[in-house]
């Protein structure tokens, strides 16, 4: 490895750390193809707790799921949520994500349609209502499971269901997170951010329109046989952790 | 003759007609309702000449326009209400909130089943809708809608000649010319239909060149051996047709009522068959870019993956066994994120800001009244700070959190006391230096030297509700979201001031 790989892996990466997604017009897009320069870079995001996502026509920079040594808008969030009262909010954001992907996580020719039909926020209100109704008769059918155990998603389903929809206080509507639709729009709004959806007639009925980005990131992400079994092992050994160690 | 010609193409038929039956159907619009049809039928069309005209004014509020524009033209009246609920009638079916597209059932001769249009009449105008700024989705009419348009008038016209012709072929009297004539009108619908899809093939193709493998490629399958029966039946059509119409002329030479007939007839075959070429061009055309796509991409052939997050991740995982921990989704969603380049300390800033607004305020005061202003800055109105910060703790009190930007939300006499002492603006920096632990209730005031402390003893003094904030930790957080903003010449960088309980 040579000081002038180094120094192209090095322009490369800290562009990538400012623009998070280069694309094919970018002059790093081919330089990063240079296959000195591209191991240099992965080891840099290796080393930092970052990944690359090669897409056909982008690179793109994102955090590996067991931490980074840097930031990002998500753990930002969750770092301002600390108090428990707030810390179930965070915890709905975070499943408003996962079923927002879920709805836009289809085949191409739905994806075709959802790209140009959008997501109302009242349709993700539902779909996750789905959700915490499911969770919901879980905790009912499993008493087993006791008070201790699954705390979290217990108090997550109440807080969701004794959550109005909208508040009819149109003035108030923007960014209140004691409702679902405030808390949904506070959601959308990491992910415009993040430069992963658009929102359109937002002073209307808020539509979220998913961009290539995301797209890319589910497939690259989710999509990957040896990812799945990575995170699969996440979950399980996060869930005997828990177990010990309670307090995390 | 056979029975069952009644129920040839009869699904097709009703996927036709359904949008035609649905417009405005199941709208509660009063004494509206009865010309609800003609209304909508008005908005369409002007959203399609709009479309035509290249005028991009198709947005929501500009349909409402449209409807409101109609009902005045035809002399109707109508309230705020109705207009809003014709205007999202047009959009969606049912409640606006979900934005669900039309279902209309119709029976399908073939499968022997009833079955479910979903359609619309509107979609996004992706070439108008400006995806990179946000904004309001610009709508243009879907092909189901432009074919009720087309149906209305323009097709008729163009058959004009066509539904005549049938009528003289029945004058005419030969049972196997009539079939013959209604086989080459089935064949001019069936080449437009495949015209058009192999038209939108095309469209998606460019735009999205992995259709050509997933779902569509069986779809795109079929079609092939479509085109392939359709240039065969033309073949054959052709054929039977000429003779026919040869034979036909010569057996009613004398006849010129029949001649003119035949002649039209003659012309319409011209016409097809220029479609068919027309056709034909297109399908190689199409079959030329699929081939040049594939040679150029050929990952899209082995890109087919094994997991599916809808599947594997939500419905199999969270959606039936919930979590226990909701680190593991913080971990299943962290991955989404890019991390963020922290370039400008948030202090740095902020002090940067006050330094420029310093000079700004001093400036403009030293100007008008420079006297009085040297005089006021040295002695602090405290009961002026105390009132105006009166209001920051009355939120913290019963949200925990108070940010700058919401300064601008009160009602203005709070904002005016804001500026009558330079003190309380101060007051804001001194919070972003580090947490402070309010320890101020017992102490005497003349041992406090925290200027915040001073505020805080202030305040308790005056409001006592505000002992409730002893022994508990002030801090601010920056909010990596928010944009500077101005207030009063003023600009500010909000962050927020939070109390967090002692534990």
């Amino acid at each position: 490895m040579n000081a002038e790989t180094i120094k192209k892996a090095s322009a490369v990466y800290f562009t990538l750390l400012k623009e998070k997604v280069i694309d094919e017009n970018s002059e790093h897009f081919q330089t990063y193809f240079d296959p000195e320069v591209r191991q240099t870079v992965l080891l840099l995001a290796d080393e930092s707790g970052t990944y690359i996502i090669e897409a056909p026509k982008r690179i793109h920079l994102v955090v590996q799921p067991t931490g980074s040594v840097f930031a990002t808008n998500f753990t930002h969030l969750k770092d301002k949520h600390k108090q428990v009262e707030t810390k179930k909010h965070f915890h709905l954001i975070s499943i408003i994500i996962m079923s927002f992907l879920a709805a836009i996580d289809r085949n191409q020719a739905a994806k075709i349609r959802t790209k140009r039909e959008g997501i109302s926020y009242y349709a993700l209100e539902r779909q996750v209502n789905d959700l915490i109704i499911k969770w919901e008769s879980i905790l009912k059918n499993q008493p087993t499971f006791g008070e201790e155990e699954r705390i979290d998603m217990k108090e997550v389903v109440t807080s969701w269901k004794y959550m109005e929809v909208d508040s009819d206080d149109f003035g108030l509507k923007k960014g209140n997170r004691r409702t679902r639709i405030g808390l949904i729009a506070g959601a959308m709004r990491l992910l415009e951010t993040e430069g992963l959806i658009v929102i359109l007639d937002r002073d209307d009925i808020a539509k979220v329109i998913p961009k290539n980005e995301l797209f890319e990131r589910i497939e690259y992400l989710y999509h990957d046989y040896d990812r799945y079994e990575l995170f699969k092992k996440l979950m399980t050994s996060e869930e005997d952790e828990h177990a010990e160690n309670p307090s995390n | 003759m056979d029975v069952n010609e009644s129920w040839e193409g009869f699904a097709q038929r009703m996927q036709r007609l359904n949008p035609l039956f649905e417009l405005g159907r199941g709208m509660e619009v009063g004494e509206l309702k009865p010309h609800i049809q003609t209304i909508l039928m008005q908005v369409l069309l002007t959203i399609f000449y709009r479309e035509l005209n290249d005028d991009d004014l198709r947005r929501k509020s500009d349909i409402k326009y449209m409807v409101e524009d109609s009902i005045k033209q035809m002399k109707l009246l109508a309230d705020d209400k109705q207009i809003e609920r014709i205007t999202s009638g047009l959009l969606y079916q049912g409640k606006e909130e979900y934005s669900k597209p039309f279902e209309a059932l119709y029976y399908d001769e073939i499968r022997q089943s009833w079955e479910t249009q979903v359609f619309r009449y509107v979609t996004m105008d992706e070439l108008y809708t400006n995806l990179e700024m946000g904004g309001s989705i610009v709508y243009k009419l879907t092909d189901v809608a432009q074919e009720m348009i087309f149906m209305s008038r323009e097709m008729a016209e163009e058959f004009s000649i066509t539904i005549e012709q049938l009528y003289s072929m029945q004058l005419i009297k030969n049972g196997n010319f009539r079939k013959a004539t209604r086989n080459l009108d089935h064949l001019i619908s069936r080449v437009n239909r495949l015209m058009a899809n192999e038209f939108s093939f095309q469209k998606e193709m460019i735009n999205n060149p992995k259709i050509l493998l997933i779902e569509e490629e069986w779809q795109r399958a079929d079609n092939r051996v479509e085109i392939e029966k359709q240039f065969e039946e033309e073949k054959n059509h052709f054929r039977t047709i000429t003779s026919m119409i040869e034979k036909t002329k010569r057996r009613n030479e004398e006849d010129d009522y029949i001649q003119k007939e035949l002649i039209l007839l003659q012309e319409k075959i011209g016409h097809t068959r220029q479609l068919h070429d027309r056709f034909a061009k297109l399908v190689i055309q199409n079959i030329s870019y699929e081939m040049k796509l594939k040679a150029e991409n050929p990952s899209l052939f082995w890109e087919n993956s094994l997991v599916s997050f809808r599947e594997h991740f939500y419905e199999n995982w969270l959606m039936k066994e919930g979590v226990s921990s909701f680190t593991v989704i913080e971990k299943m969603i962290s991955p989404l994120f890019s991390p963020k380049n922290e370039f400008i300390l948030p202090l740095d800033w902020i002090w940067g800001e006050q330094e420029l607004n310093e000079k700004q305020v001093t400036d403009a005061v030293i100007e008008e009244e420079p006297e009085e202003s040297i005089t006021r800055l040295r002695v602090t109105n405290w009961d002026s700070v105390i009132k105006a910060w009166s209001y920051v703790f009355q939120f913290l009190q019963t949200n925990g959190e108070f940010s700058l930007t919401d300064l601008k939300e009160l009602p203005l006499e709070v904002q005016d006391l804001w500026f009558e002492e330079s003190e309380t603006i101060d007051l804001w920096m001194m919070f972003d230096k580090k947490p402070l632990k309010v320890q101020v209730l017992h102490r005497k005031e003349e041992t406090l030297t925290d200027e915040r402390e001073i505020l805080l003893y202030k305040l308790m003094k005056e409001y006592p509700q505000f002992e409730m904030f002893e022994g508990l930790k002030i801090y601010t957080m920056f909010d990596h979201w928010a944009e500077p903003f101005l207030w009063y010449q003023m600009k500010i960088t909000p962050f927020k001031i939070c109390v967090e309980e002692n534990k």
